[in-house]
């Protein structure tokens, strides 16, 4: 469904990426995992189009978009919800989805918003309010919302458990399952690798802007090195 | 009876600051950069309008639509030339380009239209409306209600509509309105248009209250109501139109209590006052961290 062949990105003169290949079928769970500053964040900028100094190709669904916008990004079929949740603190919960659905029909929006709000029935409860008023778990799934409000068929999730607590962790990854349950294909970014793995099919180890490692979830999670390396702090792996 | 009559010629002036100041909070907005080049905009925008009415005769209303338009198209050349080349960077170079445009516009409308003082063919006399000892002339009603009417189609067109949500959405969050669709180079234009368009009938409004055109007539008009937004709180419309109709009435109770020669000292010690204890201005809020 997404191929990504030779990708290399750049920040002015800094190369970021040096030339990446992810695969990643339909309905799947994949997980890309990597330590801080490792290219895993500038990967899902370079899909969503937000990043244009670059090379390589990104296929999806077998169609070349490249060089498309994020705006036809996104209506070939791609949302993100970005690190740091990119909430628009004074626009309502409401004017936050309908921000989502920016690109699509008008009559589909009702619908969609329900459907959120089925989905994630705090929302429902605080969609008067600013986006800036939520707790740190309510804006992630927001964003999460938000992206899901596009009707994607690949939804990418730049490290969603930045900065919650614990239980919340525990609550957004299950959401992301059921989400990729319900047939969503799933590009999970993570710091946090062992629960992502812990959830995903399939993984990519990112180091420096390379592909380190491609294996099954329970391969690498097996990996001895990849626990050292990666897994430190998660090491007894209290998976969901 | 003489305070009510103060405030009403400081509505009249506020509104005036109104018109720019909430272009500024447009612009300044979206961009978190600054235009030096919105007083010309006014001013061409009266230039065209009085070429209009008193060169091809046509009605004020006319005059009126023509500034509106012809200053809508500078602003957002404007913005194509001096701003989007250097988007997301220095907002140095912008600052300069505006400058540029400032004086050259200025030497440009001095040059076809000449130095002198024109005048508005329609005088402000004719018409009193007098309620005890208060009169409000024609022109000083059409100003403050044609700004109002301004401000509040703006503010409807940003609260009510998707390319009014997308606005907003952008000053909130550029790479967050890019990520959601949003063509943010339209937007942007869009945020210049309006600006603008406000400056424009602005530029005719003065004219017509003052009765003088003249190629610096947006000067002054515009760095007061650049402070007038920044007292208001300049991210925010509302605040900076708050801070525009609050300079105006600073500066007509400074000339009635104190004197005509002290308002602006007064007016701009208010400022200076405010943004030492606010920075965000009146009604502005601090700016979110950005993560
Ligand atoms: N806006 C930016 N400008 C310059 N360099 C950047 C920028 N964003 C990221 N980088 C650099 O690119 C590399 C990859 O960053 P990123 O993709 O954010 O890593 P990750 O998401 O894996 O933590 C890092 O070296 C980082 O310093
Ligand atoms: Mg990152």
């Amino acid at each position: 469904m997404l191929e990504i062949r030779g990708l290399r990105a750049w920040y002015g003169n800094v190369q970021a990426l040096h030339g990446i290949d992810i695969n990643l079928k339909k309905r799947e769970l994949v997980t890309l995992i990597g330590s801080n500053g490792a290219g895993k964040s500038t990967t899902l900028k370079s899909i969503t189009g937000l990043l244009k100094k670059r090379s390589g190709h990104i296929l999806f669904e077998g169609e070349d978009i490249s060089f498309y916008s994020p705006a036809r990004i996104l209506q070939a079929g791609i949302a993100l919800a970005p690190e740091g949740r990119w909430i628009f603190s004074d626009l309502t919960v409401e004017e936050n989805l309908r921000m989502g659905a920016f690109t699509r029909p008008r009559d589909s929006l009702e619908g969609a918003l329900e459907e959120q709000f089925e989905l994630f029935p705090i929302l429902k409860e605080r969609r008067g309010q600013k986006g800036g008023t939520l707790s740190g778990g309510e804006q992630q799934m927001l964003a999460i919302s938000r992206a899901l409000m596009a009707r994607p068929k690949l939804l990418l999730l730049d490290e969603p458990s930045l900065g919650l607590a614990p239980m919340m962790v525990r609550t957004v990854f299950s959401l992301i399952k059921n989400i990729n349950a319900a047939g969503t294909s799933v590009l999970l970014v993570e710091q946090n690798s062992a629960m992502a793995l812990s959830i995903a099919d399939r993984g990519y180890v990112l180091s420096t802007g390379r592909i380190a490692l491609a294996e099954t979830a329970a391969s690498l999670l097996s990996d001895t090195k990849v626990r050292e390396v990666y897994l430190g702090g998660y090491a007894n792996g209290d998976g969901i | 009876m003489l305070i009510i009559q103060t405030l009403i010629y400081g509505l009249a002036q506020g509104s005036l600051y109104a018109l720019l100041a909430a272009g500024f909070a447009l612009i300044c907005g979206i961009l978190k950069m600054i235009t030096f080049a919105h007083g010309e905009v006014f001013m061409v925008g009266a230039f065209v309008a009085l070429g209009v009415i008193v060169g091809l005769g046509l009605p004020p209303a006319v005059g009126m639509a023509a500034a509106m338009a012809a200053a809508m198209a500078l602003g957002v050349f404007i913005e194509r030339v001096a701003f989007r080349p250097f988007r997301g960077g220095s907002s140095m170079s912008p600052a300069l380009i505006t400058i540029g445009f400032s004086i050259a516009l200025q030497a440009l409308v001095l040059l076809l239209a000449g130095a002198d003082t024109k005048p508005f063919p329609y005088g402000g006399g004719e018409f009193k409306l007098t309620v005890g000892s208060v009169s409000v002339s024609g022109i000083e009603l059409t100003v403050i209600l044609a700004s109002f009417i301004l401000v509040a189609l703006l503010q409807l067109f940003i609260r009510k509509t998707s390319w009014g949500l997308a606005l907003r959405a952008a000053s909130m969050h550029f790479d967050a309105a890019r990520l959601m669709g949003v063509n943010t180079n339209m937007t942007v234009a869009l945020a210049f248009g309006l600006a603008s368009m406000l400056a424009g009938a602005g530029g005719l409004l003065f004219g017509a209250y003052y009765g003088a055109f003249y190629p610096q007539m947006g000067v002054v008009m515009a760095f007061k109501a650049l402070a007038a937004a920044t007292l208001g709180g300049i991210t925010s419309v509302s605040g900076a139109v708050a801070g525009g109709i609050m300079l105006g009435v600073i500066e007509s109770l400074s000339v009635l209590f104190i004197s005509s020669g002290y308002k602006d000292i007064i007016a701009f010690s208010i400022l200076i006052l405010v943004l030492l204890f606010k920075p965000s201005g009146l009604l502005g809020r601090f700016e979110e961290e950005k993560v």
